[in-house]
């Protein structure tokens, strides 16, 4: 009776409230700070800059965001969960974020891009105005009951040596749980953890690898619509953003 | 441990309460939801009952244009109830004129539904909700401010204390309107008094009409069977040789499910045109004359499409049986 009661008290608190918060784990003795670097070609990304695509055509980002998910610290025993869910938004430069974390030694990270089905498919109503899967932030993709994994839109101009605006515009979204992926992210040397001391990492996004890597490869002027049902162009994006992160220890 | 419950009940009931907020003065109740004869009772979510608070917020939720961005469009702007909660128009509309790729279907019986949409990429009422809300080319609102601006207005602020003892927020919104949307039963035609054994329901062109419907040289009810003439199922047609809105495919990304949309229930048929997923066909007489073609040979097309020949007398009759599918009182139970 006694353990009953207490997994409703938990239950019934659990479902009573909206939620605003994603889950954080309980045990945290240290802080991990993860500078986001989204880069191109090695420098900061700026949005509504054009660059030269890999096929040689002026291209520019302007809305840049992703999800990570179920972000663990790899030891060489074990992993341990520090947090649930992540929206990072790369349109606005370099920005920080600390997570509270077990003292320890560690490999590196391994975060899911994008989310795991169950979290993918809960009611987004569920989530208040600040939490990272509220609808409020434009990745719910009310038609598939989903979210947008990665969105990644912009223009492009097929000529490189065109000076004027960048006319037609590119919209690729990955999403679904085909499009779910794991990026291992471990640095040259392990880290440690120490309580009450910041460890500092860097996370880079190349930006620029998006659209081309050695195995895959994205011609935006040919290549350009993808929302749930383009699907080969939408793993080929999910493969390249996952080999575009690398983690480094400072 | 007797002390353990109502410290329990006051956890759950005061947890997102604020002083501010006004406490709920009346219980709410059950809403006595009334089935046709031989209607097996809906599913219905176990955290999400239906009581006579719920459907009456989610009804003034339903018709209310504030939950679109310029305040311009409902639920009800696309979903009639004069037309059994289905659009007049081919494509439904939205804000600033927009159009969107689909016609609205009749919410008629949608508590029997398995899945949301003509291509069932929504599990849940309450999850569809979000969907008109948010799109581009409907309402092109957020949720979350919808709620946040109707929150203490009435009767919102007095209905979502009695139906879940908060205010209203995105979360109660869509699991309000989805109660509403599950009253919305429809077995109350002619058809159903002829079905129930009263032998005059029918006239004689209306029964040889449902023989013809019967018919496995037509078969019709192939998809069409059930106490909601749908098999609630995803089909192609052969509407098209290539699909400019691919179905089904959209959600599975399938091939295979290219151009297969879900059965809409012939119920209210007479008054639910234009047909098709697009509002392509605005007569029964073009959708009649489309299966009796068999259909175009898309390869997805169903192997129970099938060719056959109506004379215009049986094609008539045909008509008058579809025309008894009509609800005979409205199908909206909530006051």
């Amino acid at each position: 009776m006694t353990r009953s009661l207490f997994f409703f008290v938990c239950a019934a608190l659990l479902m009573a409230c909206r939620t605003d918060e994603p889950v954080k784990p309980r045990t945290a003795a240290s802080t991990l700070r993860i500078e986001v670097r989204p880069e191109w070609n090695g420098q900061p990304l700026q949005r509504y800059t054009p660059y030269i695509a890999p096929h040689g055509y002026r291209f520019q980002v302007e809305f840049l965001k992703m999800y990570l998910s179920d972000l663990r610290l790899v030891s060489a025993t074990g992993e341990s969960t520090m947090e649930q869910v992540r929206l990072l938004d790369l349109g606005n430069g370099p920005f920080q974020f600390d997570l509270q974390v077990p003292v320890g030694n560690w490999l590196g990270m391994r975060a899911g891009i994008g989310l795991p089905h169950d979290l993918n498919y809960t009611n987004a109503a569920l989530y208040g105005d600040e939490h990272p899967m509220s609808v409020n932030n434009g990745m719910y993709w009310s038609w598939a009951t989903g979210y947008k994994f990665v969105l990644f839109d912009g223009r492009y101009d097929p000529d490189p040596n065109g000076t004027g605006p960048l006319l037609s515009t590119f919209s690729v979204h990955t999403g679904m749980d085909t499009c779910f992926t794991t990026a291992e992210l471990f640095p040259a040397l392990p880290f440690g953890t120490e309580k009450d001391v910041t460890t500092k990492l860097v996370l880079r996004i190349a930006v620029d690898h998006f659209l081309a890597t050695p195995q895959d490869t994205i011609n935006v002027t040919t290549e350009n619509q993808s929302h749930g049902g383009n699907y080969p162009l939408a793993l080929k994006l999910t493969r390249n953003v996952r080999r575009s992160m690398a983690l480094e220890v400072l | 441990m007797k002390w353990l419950v109502p410290i329990a009940v006051m956890l759950v009931l005061g947890g997102c309460r604020r002083e501010s907020d006004p406490d709920p003065t009346e219980s709410d109740a059950p809403f006595a939801l009334v089935l046709p004869v031989g209607f097996p009772a809906p599913d219905v979510p176990a955290d999400n009952p239906l009581t006579v608070a719920s459907t009456a917020l989610g009804k003034a939720l339903f018709f209310d244009p504030r939950l679109s961005r310029d305040g311009s469009i409902s639920c009800a702007s696309c979903h009639f109830p004069d037309h059994a909660f289905s659009d007049t128009t081919a494509l439904s509309g939205g804000v600033d004129g927009q159009l969107g790729m689909r016609n609205a279907p009749s919410l008629a019986n949608v508590a029997y539904h398995r899945a949301f949409f003509r291509d069932g990429g929504v599990p849940t009422l309450e999850q569809q909700v979000i969907a008109p809300i948010h799109d581009e080319v409907e309402m092109d609102h957020n949720i979350n401010q919808v709620a946040t601006a109707l929150r203490y207005q009435e009767p919102y602020n007095t209905l979502a204390m009695k139906a879940f003892g908060e205010p209203l927020n995105a979360w109660n919104l869509s699991r309000a309107i989805a109660c509403y949307e599950r009253t919305l039963i429809s077995g109350w035609s002619r058809y159903d008094r002829y079905m129930q054994g009263e032998q005059t329901a029918l006239s004689d062109s209306e029964i040889r009409g449902m023989v013809l419907f019967n018919n496995d040289e037509l078969n019709c009810t192939a998809c069409h069977n059930g106490h909601d003439l749908s098999d609630h199922d995803y089909h192609n047609i052969g509407l098209y040789l290539t699909y400019a809105d691919v179905g089904r495919e959209r959600i599975t990304l399938d091939p295979a499910d290219n151009g297969r949309f879900k059965t809409p229930t012939l119920r209210n048929i007479a008054r639910t045109g234009p047909y098709m997923h697009d509002g392509s066909m605005s007569t029964m007489e073009q959708v009649i004359d489309h299966f009796a073609s068999g259909g175009l040979p898309h390869v997805n097309r169903d192997p129970e499409m099938r060719t056959f020949d109506l004379s215009p007398e049986q094609k008539l009759d045909l008509i008058a049986f579809l025309n008894a599918l009509t609800d005979e009182r409205t199908i909206d139970q909530v006051p």
